[in-house]
């Protein structure tokens, strides 16, 4: 079976087209969504509407959080005072926007999805808000799957897709002390895992303004990153037309992202 | 000529207002051949036990020659913090869930505002050398750590904490849980790129568990550590029944 | 015997006027530098003063009758004549004036060639006068590190315009005052998505402020067409920090140098 995953949609209507016209083009089987429906981008409702329209399962992304519960997001999502600054003008903005049956879409979203030994979360099992970095140490990265109790884990929340195989993980534990209830000696020991990034449809951060996602293909096993190009000119005209702050449109076109984000990989954000 | 770094810890965790406990401890530092002369407690000094307002006290007014205690909050520290409005769960559900509703009154009337205030002053935890010393994890202070827990998670709270040692009391169990070695193989592949394949290994790490003074009825368990020959020893003491004053009727 | 004069320095925005008398600035005991064209926006001055203590600097619109006494009393006057500033509408009451142009490397029969005594090679600019010059004073005004830098990035690469040239003077948030400057060169040396290759920072050799607002000038400059004035000064003060932020920045960094142990660890 052939599964496309997608994340990060932003309310960037035209780029989820055009990547839904390459998944039909590719003849994958399903979808999932990763979240993050909604923010920065100029069209929350119809993105949602389109996601609901096709019965795309979906988990909830720290944006769609937002929306529903209030800016709740960790200090560590804004690197700087711009940033966080710019990223409140898009919340209240989208807030507006957003129609009530939308909203309680996006209250209703899971946290995670599983089929099989896939697993699928936006940020981390752990929340939506933790970002599993390419660079994040192997053994955390590990135990990140683990903890999915799964053998492919799929997230998205970087912008930056990739692919990450853990393979002979190997851990020798010794347990000693008047509470030492277990064996003394274990070893714990694991076949390969892996976590798969599915990039951002509608806010890219590659450095191309292309849009990202992933094909992984359960016989063969095979991720395969996508980047397919969209008229972002038009997304960008329409965050102008909107009202939106003009520097998210030209971010847009250099594959930036509207708002720079946390990439320090050891920083993991415990919330 | 100043020494900037002690040489003998004694960690304890869960006294849950227990003085009895602590005094008995306290008199087993004092006997140690090699002086202790830094004192951690790992949150739970307050608990359901009748002496926690004595207790508290205690800790803020050491006696001559004692090492001034160095405490962090707990998972009842938290508790007494909702309970007075200023915790993250006001409704204290956790508490309610595990010891009931009538929980809450008692609570109430053991300890003053003036030192829930105190409580609110102290840390949430310390990095010491390479030591994390902590009630939970970085993760909260409900976050129990256990020999059972899986290898991976222990690891996983020593290298966010960036510790080659942590220190914890929420299981109340006295353990060391020693991650001797480990490996891991790791390839990324990004859209422009196809990495080689890096090994990792794993230095080896401890995460320990110093015991509990309250948990078990007749025996107080603590922790002794010398940082600079990383000798680990639990101590397990006896306190004397303190006579508690029994109304009739 | 050393002679003593007054030289007029002039060339196109960001050729490196200010650099080439700062370096000349450093043979003499007692210069002075005016700035023609700078009105109340002494940015030059400043960044020179910090580089050479020694210095007087006079106010170019008012400075005609001090500038004779200086010469006559034989001390060395240095005068930036601004891109901006016609050379054929200069009337100085001085004599023995030398008249240098800084221009790109191979550009002749420029206006500045032909108007100079002499001429030093600079850096490779577009030689092309360009139509906007832009000030933003901000004095007392202290600066989110990470969201400077944000700006800066979008700045240099035309999020707000075409920038020919650049330069500001910045307070961080560490107490720090910060020079940073920017030319587009008219070479191949342009890497667009790497500005930092046409960028420079570098701190100010002044005291770090640790309590309140600094008092001394800072502000930007910027040179091109097609700015975006009002989008460019909401981003500024989107990274300026608040007062309150501000005096808990400092608190923190105070408390900082005092203690080191042991370490408090944060929820």
């Amino acid at each position: 079976m052939k599964l496309a995953v997608l994340s990060c949609i932003h309310g960037n209507l035209e780029a989820l087209e055009t990547v839904l016209g390459d998944i039909d083009g590719q003849h994958c089987d399903r979808i999932v969504c990763l979240g993050d429906l909604v923010g920065y981008g100029p069209y929350p409702n119809e993105v949602v509407d389109r996601v609901r329209s096709l019965n795309i399962p979906t988990v909830q992304g720290c944006w769609d959080e937002d929306i529903v519960e209030g800016l709740n997001a960790c200090e560590c999502s804004y690197p700087s005072q711009l940033a966080e600054r710019r990223g409140l003008q898009a919340h209240q903005w989208t807030n507006e926007v957003v129609r009530p049956d939308v909203r309680d879409y996006l209250g209703q979203l899971p946290l995670t999805w599983k089929e099989g030994n896939l697993s699928f979360v936006h940020g981390s099992p752990n929340s939506q808000h933790e970002y599993l970095m390419p660079q994040l140490d192997g053994f955390i990265a590990l135990e990140r799957v683990l903890s999915a109790e799964a053998d492919v884990l799929f997230c998205g929340h970087t912008h930056i897709p990739y692919v990450r195989s853990l393979e002979d993980g190997s851990i020798e534990l010794r347990v000693s002390g008047p509470d030492a209830i277990s064996q003394p000696e274990q070893q714990l020991t694991t076949s390969l895992k892996r976590i798969i990034n599915a990039g951002s449809v509608g806010e890219p951060r590659h450095g191309r303004p292309n849009a990202t996602y992933v094909i992984y293909d359960t016989e063969t096993e095979n991720a395969d990153l996508r980047e397919v190009p969209y008229d972002y000119r038009k997304t960008c005209a329409a965050i102008v037309e909107k009202g939106l702050p003009k520097i998210f449109a030209w971010r847009l076109s250099r594959g930036w992202e509207f708002a720079e984000r946390a990439d320090d990989p050891t920083h993991l954000c415990q919330r | 000529m100043i020494w900037t770094t002690t040489n003998h810890w004694a960690i304890l965790s869960g006294i849950e207002g227990n003085l009895a406990a602590y005094e008995a401890v306290l008199k087993d530092i004092r006997r140690q051949r090699i002086p202790v002369d830094a004192l951690y407690i790992l949150g739970d000094v307050v608990g359901l036990h009748p002496d926690c307002e004595a207790l508290v006290e205690r800790l803020r007014s050491p006696k001559a020659g004692e090492p001034v205690p160095q405490i962090c909050t707990g998972w009842w520290e938290e508790q007494y913090f909702n309970l007075h409005g200023v915790g993250g769960d006001p409704e204290a559900q956790a508490l309610r869930e595990a010891y009931g509703d009538d929980v809450l009154e008692k609570l109430w009337n053991n300890l003053s505002r003036e030192s829930v205030e105190w409580l609110r002053s102290l840390d949430f935890g310390f990095l010491e050398l390479d030591c994390l010393l902590i009630h939970g994890s970085t993760v909260s202070p409900s976050d129990e750590l256990t020999p059972n827990t899986p290898p991976t998670v222990l690891l996983d709270r020593l290298l966010c904490a960036q510790a080659n040692q942590l220190f914890c009391g929420r299981s109340g169990l006295a353990f060391e849980c020693h991650l001797a070695s480990g490996a891991i193989g790791s390839q990324v592949t990004t859209l422009d790129d196809h990495t080689t394949p890096v090994s990792q290994t794993l230095t080896p790490r401890k995460v320990i568990g110093v015991g509990s003074l309250s948990r078990h009825r007749d025996r107080a368990t603590y922790t002794l550590y010398s940082p600079h020959t990383n000798r680990l020893q639990f101590r397990t003491v006896t306190p004397t029944r303190t006579p508690v004053a029994r109304g009739f009727g | 015997m050393s002679h003593p004069s007054t030289w007029l320095v002039a060339g196109p925005s960001g050729v490196g006027k200010t650099r080439w008398i700062a370096q000349q600035l450093q043979q003499h005991r007692d210069p002075i530098y005016v700035h023609l064209g700078g009105g109340s926006f002494p940015l030059d001055a400043s960044l020179l003063v910090s580089e050479c203590p020694h210095i007087s600097l006079l106010d170019g619109d008012r400075a005609s009758l001090d500038l004779v006494n200086h010469q006559d009393a034989g001390r060395p006057i240095y005068l930036e004549v601004g891109f901006h500033v016609a050379l054929n509408s200069l009337e100085l009451p001085l004599t023995a004036v030398r008249k240098v142009a800084i221009v790109p490397p191979q550009s002749s029969g420029s206006e500045w060639s032909n108007w100079a005594d002499e001429t030093v090679s600079g850096l490779d600019v577009p030689g092309d006068i360009p139509d906007e010059i832009q000030r933003l004073i901000l004095t007392t005004e202290v600066l989110d590190p990470a969201s400077l830098h944000v700006f800066w990035q979008e700045l240099t690469l035309g999020a707000y315009g075409n920038v020919q040239r650049a330069k500001g003077i910045f307070n961080l948030a560490d107490g720090q005052v910060f020079s940073f400057q920017y030319v587009r060169r008219g070479d191949e040396s342009n890497d667009e998505n790497n500005p930092e290759n046409n960028s420079d920072y570098r701190p100010l050799n002044q005291p770090r402020t640790l309590d309140g607002r600094p008092q001394q000038f800072s502000g930007l400059e910027i040179v091109g067409s097609q700015l975006d004035r009002s989008a460019i000064a909401q981003t500024l003060q989107d990274s300026c920090l608040s007062d309150a932020t501000l005096s808990q920045y400092q608190a923190y960094l105070q408390t900082e140098t005092e203690t080191q142990s042991p370490q408090e660890v944060s929820p």
